[in-house]
């Protein structure tokens, strides 16, 4: 079939055999109606040339079904002396089939070439959405929703992982990119949506990568899928709770300023005032006031050390602070 | 409102909260408390000087010779020309933890087979010199000591003066929490 289709596909080909037709033809048209006598029967061969010539050179062909047409009548009316009826009406065939086989023949090939059309623009949609796949700069996993296999991983899915695509393709999802338990896939067995949700990425060498993941029920080949993207999100999680440090370093900073600074200042404000009251009442002698005095201005000297020991701690803990900030917060 | 110990157990750790300007009469009737009950009393002042609040125990008829001292603020001050008190023991810095510790420590070993009370005045003025989290672990290190030889403690505080984690913390190493006001 192959053989025949390639050398009936070549264009001289097609010509020789219409050809040889042709003279058989021609020759049964001669020896039969000329010199046997015979009008029909023969005139049948005519079509296995003009159907091929039909669905070869489709309306073309129609020149060729008028010429052996006007030939049959010619030589029916003009050498045989018959009728002029019976050899048209012969000749009006030739005519009308190759006419709709021609019709057919075209039907046929604008189909074909409408299929062929269709075939590339697939393969160039394909092509493009490959080139997509591979990429793009998000994780992408096809997944069989029935055996929670992995169809498909794209480059950075794979990168994320760490193990070679052919590794990852054909293991269960929950190894890597889900760690749910089997029966428990919040997808397929929960009925839940995972849009843009916060999970864990499992790695390769047992790494814990926080992403960020989608899953989208698609209809891939004729079967439904689950396309999971995901986005590692490790930086922003960095960000998140060096922000989170910072603000808990902000509150124990203005609560440890609370206690050791506003509250010391109240105890040394009250130390003070009860001395006053001693002093006027005459309780205690000279060097007790001293000492007392002494001591209350050593606990403002502490309260100022206080302070300078909670600036430079808040102030180590950023860098954003410029050193003469830090120099005024910390001398 | 007058500070009783009469509810309290013997043997039990007191977390006594008081208002700023009440905490220095707080004292005394913690002390006047105790001593009506028959305890030895250390107080671990790192607030008053020891000879000021000596005085003022003799001032409101609070006998001393059940009172022993632990003074973490006289030498700090600069008192060294301060004739040292019988039952008193000096620490040269507030803020020296283990030193406190260990005059502490052997306050209790003077006073062994007595019953005895420690009182600490106060934890507010003790952040002038320490960070609060060295004080909860010191604070945690006393009622571990005070516990294994089973000794009374109460500790006093100005409320408001605390962060509430603190208090918090503070709170589960006593028996009791007494808000005097």
């Amino acid at each position: 079939m192959g053989r025949f289709s390639i050398s009936f596909s070549d264009e001289r080909m097609k010509i020789l055999t219409l050809v040889i037709l042709a003279v058989i033809c021609i020759s049964l048209e001669v020896l039969m109606h000329i010199y046997l006598g015979v009008s029909i029967g023969y005139t049948h061969f005519f079509y296995v040339l003009l159907v091929l010539a039909a669905i070869w050179y489709q309306k073309k062909a129609v020149v060729l079904a008028v010429i052996l047409a006007i030939t049959h009548i010619a030589v029916g009316y003009f050498i045989a002396g018959e009728s002029i009826w019976a050899p048209a009406l012969r000749g009006a065939m030739f005519v009308i089939v190759t006419l709709l086989v021609a019709i057919l023949s075209e039907e046929l090939e604008g189909s074909r070439k409408q299929l062929v059309r269709e075939k590339e623009l697939l393969f160039e949609s394909e092509g493009k959405l490959k080139v997509i796949f591979d990429s793009i700069q998000t994780g992408i996993v096809i997944v069989d929703p029935v055996t929670h296999n992995i169809v498909e991983a794209n480059p950075v899915a794979v990168r994320l992982i760490g193990l070679p695509a052919e590794e990852i393709v054909g293991k269960v999802c929950h190894h890597f990119i889900c760690p749910a338990d089997t029966g428990k896939c919040p997808i397929t067995d929960l009925g839940n949506e995972v849009d843009n949700a916060e999970r864990v990425l499992l790695t390769a060498n047992g790494e814990k990568v926080p992403i960020i993941k989608t899953v989208t029920p698609i209809f891939l080949n004729g079967r439904k899928h689950l396309l999971e993207s995901f986005m590692d999100i490790t930086e922003r999680k960095k960000a998140e709770l060096l922000l989170k440090e910072t603000n808990e370093r902000y509150i124990s900073y203005i609560k440890e300023a609370a206690m050791r600074l506003k509250n010391p200042v109240e105890v040394v404000g009250q130390n003070i005032a009860l001395l006053g009251e001693g002093i006027m009442s005459g309780d205690f002698n000279q060097e007790e006031v001293v000492s007392q005095l002494k001591l209350q201005a050593k606990n403002m000297e502490q309260i100022q050390e206080n302070l300078r020991d909670l600036n430079k701690t808040i102030g180590d803990g950023f860098g954003e602070l410029s050193p003469a900030s830090k120099k005024f917060l910390t001398e | 409102m007058v500070f009783s110990l009469k509810d309290t157990q013997e043997n039990e750790l007191c977390l006594v909260l008081a208002s700023a300007t009440g905490i220095r009469n707080k004292n005394i009737e913690v002390i006047q408390a105790a001593i009506d009950k028959d305890y030895y009393i250390i107080v671990v002042t790192t607030n008053q000087l020891a000879g000021i609040l000596k005085k003022n125990y003799e001032k409101h008829g609070v006998p001393d010779e059940k009172i022993y001292f632990v003074d973490a603020v006289t030498k700090y001050a600069g008192g060294t020309t301060i004739l040292p008190m019988k039952n008193c023991r000096y620490i040269s810095n507030p803020g020296n933890l283990t030193d406190m510790g260990i005059a502490i420590i052997e306050s209790i070993k003077d006073l062994e087979g007595k019953k005895t009370c420690l009182l600490l005045d106060s934890i507010n003025s003790m952040l002038i010199y320490i960070p609060s989290h060295n004080i909860t672990k010191f604070i945690h290190f006393i009622t571990n000591k005070l516990r294994i030889q089973n000794l009374s403690g109460i500790f006093l505080m100005v409320e408001k003066g605390i962060d509430p984690d603190v208090l918090s913390q503070l709170t589960t190493f006593v028996d009791e929490v007494i808000d005097s006001d």
